[in-house]
């Protein structure tokens, strides 16, 4: 591999960024953390060896540098218990009728709501999520990253959704949601 | 037997677990037609369908953030001072 981390920052700055960003909601310390997984990478180059793609290999990097600074800020978020479904697996609250969300979409305050239900989602939760959801990476490109099998992905992207479902009606869609 | 069980009986955590799969994989026959089973009458499982289509479009809007200019001259002249 050629060892360039200005073609890395070039390449792959936008979604480390992007990445950093929506787990530390701070661009100071996305910022911050973007830079020391590029230097990690090339104190570690050699470790590298085209073993992934150079992106996968990266945001392994920065999931190390995040978690750090979750650490440290006391932020690192677990699932939460409440349950979604009852006994019988029929939906605990009935999803509401979201009232026309499509011309939502391109609204900054939707967007900001969404933002925000992101950054509640437990870790290993929105770092999938945003991995295939966000930046659209391949599934299996997903898996190697988090170093998971295809079914825990899939679980943790159906996870992801329900709680964002649940958070977006809660917080954009209103309690006046038609039942 | 299994399969025809299923087709009948699909409960709303299952079908909504389908669909979330859906998103990622091409659903198998038995998930494909237990789904639209359950659709015919269930309202809020149609309502969860349209929802994760929001949430995946609300999602790709969110790619559009990049990252800020100066924050991108300062890294650089940092790894280039890392370097020499």
């Amino acid at each position: 591999m050629t060892c360039d981390p200005a073609k890395w920052l070039e390449e792959h700055g936008d979604v480390l960024y992007r990445f950093a960003l929506s787990r530390l909601r701070d661009r100071t310390l996305a910022e911050d953390v973007v830079q020391e997984t590029l230097l990690g990478a090339l104190k570690n180059a050699k470790d590298f060896e085209g073993r992934a793609e150079v992106r996968t290999w990266l945001i392994g990097i920065l999931r190390n540098k995040i978690a750090d600074q979750l650490r440290r800020t006391g932020r690192i978020r677990e699932d939460s218990t409440e349950r979604i479904f009852d006994d019988r697996g029929a939906w605990a609250a009935a999803p509401g009728d979201w009232h026309d969300p499509e011309s939502q979409l391109s609204s900054k305050e939707f967007q900001q709501t969404f933002s925000d239900c992101m950054e509640k989602l437990p870790e290993p939760l929105a770092e999938a999520f945003i991995l295939r959801e966000v930046e659209e990476t391949d599934y299996e490109e997903v898996c190697d990253a988090l170093e998971i099998s295809a079914t825990n992905l899939s679980t943790r992207l159906y996870r992801a959704r329900l709680l964002l479902r649940k958070c977006l009606e809660q917080n954009w869609f209103g309690e006046g949601v038609k039942r | 037997m299994n399969a025809v069980w299923k087709i009948l009986t699909l409960p709303c955590e299952e079908a909504s677990r389908i669909m979330s799969d859906g998103m990622d994989r091409a659903l198998t026959n038995v998930e494909r037609i237990a789904l639209r089973a359950h659709l015919i009458s269930c309202r809020s499982c149609k309502r969860f369908r349209k929802q994760l289509f929001v949430i995946e479009a609300a999602a790709k809007a969110a790619a559009d953030e990049k990252m800020p200019e100066d924050s991108r001259e300062r890294i650089r002249a940092n790894i280039d001072d890392e370097r020499s």
